[in-house]
């Protein structure tokens, strides 16, 4: 438990950054309309927002997974704590902030329906918009949520890889810590949801199992002068 | 916490940096641990704090191996020279970390030492000197009121005064929190009378576990004309001769009883004390050379 | 403070006993702790208690639990005893030794010790 507070409370402030310039970027959006007007006639995707929640915070998390592997590591075991005990908080803390993130991501859904509505545009939302239905908000959010997850846990074994293993060998196996990525981010235009949620949760696991593997002995070697 | 070492050997690739190590310290005790560069000093303290698995060989910390063990690792704290902190954060940062991470962290101490030391929490660690990153590596160890506490080396690039400093909070604390502190180091002058037992390794074994106090004065030369000092050490551990036209010089470990120092005398040899550096130089390198095993 | 030659406990237990003969430390006087020994001079608590400890079993200090160390009573006629005893061997006999060996002659000392006194 103290593990997962120390990671929270050390990129705490980063989170907070990152989701203050997105809301800027949602405010934006729905500003444009009020001020522009419906400047968008004609246009069926009209969300900007699924666009960017779908892609942004996912690198983000992504990297902040590569940090916890090549920053926080050291760090936390050289503070006389197991790997274990890492391994176990590094899973905790990536599910609590796909969960946070997703959340927040939802919210700015909120906000840009609310700036179409003032316009009368709901009607330019696409057909499978998170906020039309509830069907529609449990699946999106369930899918997102696996893929946020499954961005964290990739960066974090690919991290792990180049921190533990030479190079070569490292980058032999990336793939196998690519999972998430593939399954999340690649894919979903060519194969339907459900295959999505499976290539997703096999990736997941992957990384997961490649991650522990790499932990459960790591050694905490010195710093390169 | 007692300490255990069973034939410890630790391998990168074809270098053994520990090569059967044995040795066993009760605890509670201030332990210097001397080598030369690359002795294996830093191997041997990786694997007691459990930074590292040995490849063979056993180690006991209270009687219980430290890889993976909860309850063990989280009462040792080993500093390293470079440092295991968040490099890109401030210094408040390392001590939250500190405050979250350590079972026995103490913060008002460790306030109090960067106050000693004038560090200032809203300094990244990056920007830090090489002497100043080295302090709050003791600030660290120190405030980490660990049972067991080591530092590898901790005093790099410090001056004379924030060296001073550290041996004052060393002790001060010591006597305050009575705890196993193992200290490395290649500069024995300074330091050595801060041990109670000192132990020495080269090459990834023991040359020498020894009372700190005893070590003193536990070096002779013998000097006289070649022949009588070569029959004079010729029963006796010789680290070490150096001979200058028909004189000789040789340097001995052990102390001389009574009846040698007379005998010395009398065929007109010279004794002198070794001081402790010269002695730990004579002594690895002699382990060196097979002298004394 | 201390040279590497010898142990430092001796050295302590020297100056102890020579702060004790040339009467900086009287009798009935509480000496430094050990930790205050330990701290004033950088070395370890321990190499400390060990000289006290042999001025203790040599009977030059005694301890009043709780309270700290104290330079015994007879401490400085046993001392001067002591010292008295090794004076000639270790004080005059080398010192005319040098005499001779530099050429002075003993009387030259004798008188030279006289207008002294």
């Amino acid at each position: 438990m103290n593990v997962f507070k120390h990671l929270f409370s050390t990129y705490r402030t980063v989170y907070l950054w990152f989701w203050a310039v997105m809301a800027l970027f949602v405010l934006a959006i729905v500003l444009s309309f009020v001020v522009f007007g419906p400047y968008i006639e004609n246009v069926m995707d009209a969300s900007v927002w699924q666009g960017a929640a779908g892609a942004a915070p996912r690198w983000f998390v992504f990297v902040i997974g590569i940090m916890l592997a090549t920053v926080n590591l050291t760090v936390v075991i050289a503070s006389g704590i197991t790997r274990r005990a890492y391994f176990a908080a590094v899973f905790a803390f990536t599910l609590a902030t796909a969960a946070l993130f997703e959340v927040a991501s939802l919210a700015g859904f909120g906000v840009e329906r609310a700036g179409f509505a003032t316009q009368g545009l709901t009607g330019f939302l696409p057909v499978d918009y998170p906020l039309n239905s509830w069907n529609a908000a449990a699946s999106y959010t369930g899918e997102a949520f696996l893929a946020l997850w499954g961005f964290m846990l990739s960066g974090w074994a690919i991290g792990l890889l180049f921190y533990r293993l030479r190079v070569w060998y490292a980058i032999l196996l990336i793939p196998v810590g690519l999972g998430p990525i593939i399954g999340g981010g690649s894919l979903p235009p060519l194969i339907g949801q459900g295959a999505r949620i499976v290539t997703l949760t096999v990736g997941l696991a992957l990384a997961t199992a490649l991650g522990f593997l790499l932990v459960r002995s790591a050694p905490v070697r010195p710093k390169k002068a | 916490m007692s300490i255990e070492v069973r034939d410890l050997r630790l391998r990168f690739g074809d270098v053994d940096a520990l090569d059967g190590l044995s040795f066993s310290l009760a605890g509670g005790k201030i332990y210097g641990l001397l080598g030369r560069n690359g002795s294996g000093k830093t191997s041997l303290l990786s694997v007691l704090a459990a930074f590292r698995r040995p490849t063979s060989g056993e180690v006991l910390i209270n009687g219980a191996e430290p890889f993976e063990n909860a309850g063990v690792v989280s009462q040792i704290c080993l500093i390293r020279e470079s440092g295991d902190v968040y490099d890109n954060e401030r210094v408040a940062s390392v001590l939250r970390a500190g405050r979250q991470l350590r079972r026995d962290w103490d913060s008002d101490y460790a306030e109090k030492l960067l106050e000693r030391f004038q560090l200032s929490t809203k300094k990244r660690v990056q920007s830090l000197s090489r002497g100043q990153k080295s302090a709050l590596g003791i600030v660290v160890g120190l405030a980490s009121r660990a049972p067991l506490t080591m530092f590898d080396e901790s005093y790099l690039g410090m001056d004379a005064p924030s060296r001073y400093a550290f041996y004052e909070e060393l002790l001060a604390d010591y006597t305050a929190h009575p705890r196993t502190f193992v200290i490395s180091t290649h500069l024995i002058e300074e330091v050595a009378s801060l041990f109670e037992e000192v132990i020495i390794i080269d090459r990834g074994r023991l040359v020498l576990h020894e009372e700190s106090d005893a070590l003193r004065g536990r070096g002779v030369t013998v000097t006289g004309p070649a022949d009588v000092v070569d029959t004079f050490v010729a029963s006796l551990t010789v680290l070490g001769q150096q001979t200058l036209g028909r004189t000789k010089a040789a340097t001995i470990y052990g102390e001389l009883n009574d009846t040698q120092v007379r005998a010395a005398k009398l065929a007109g040899l010279e004794l002198g004390p070794v001081a402790l550096q010269d002695l730990f130089v004579h002594l690895t390198r002699a382990e060196a050379e097979g002298i004394v095993r | 403070m201390f040279d590497d030659r010898s142990p430092i406990y001796q050295q302590i237990a020297e100056k102890i006993k020579k702060d004790i003969l040339y009467g900086d430390l009287t009798a009935d006087e509480q000496v430094m702790s050990t930790n205050q020994y330990a701290s004033f001079y950088r070395i370890n608590p321990a190499t400390a208690a060990k000289a006290f400890q042999q001025l203790t079993d040599d009977g030059y200090l005694y301890k009043r639990r709780g309270i700290g160390m104290f330079v015994s009573p007879d401490a400085q006629e046993r001392l001067r005893a002591g010292r008295r005893e090794k004076f000639f061997s270790d004080v005059v006999r080398p010192m005319v030794a040098e005499a001779r060996a530099v050429g002075i002659d003993l009387q030259e000392i004798i008188h030279h010790l006289k207008e002294q006194a």
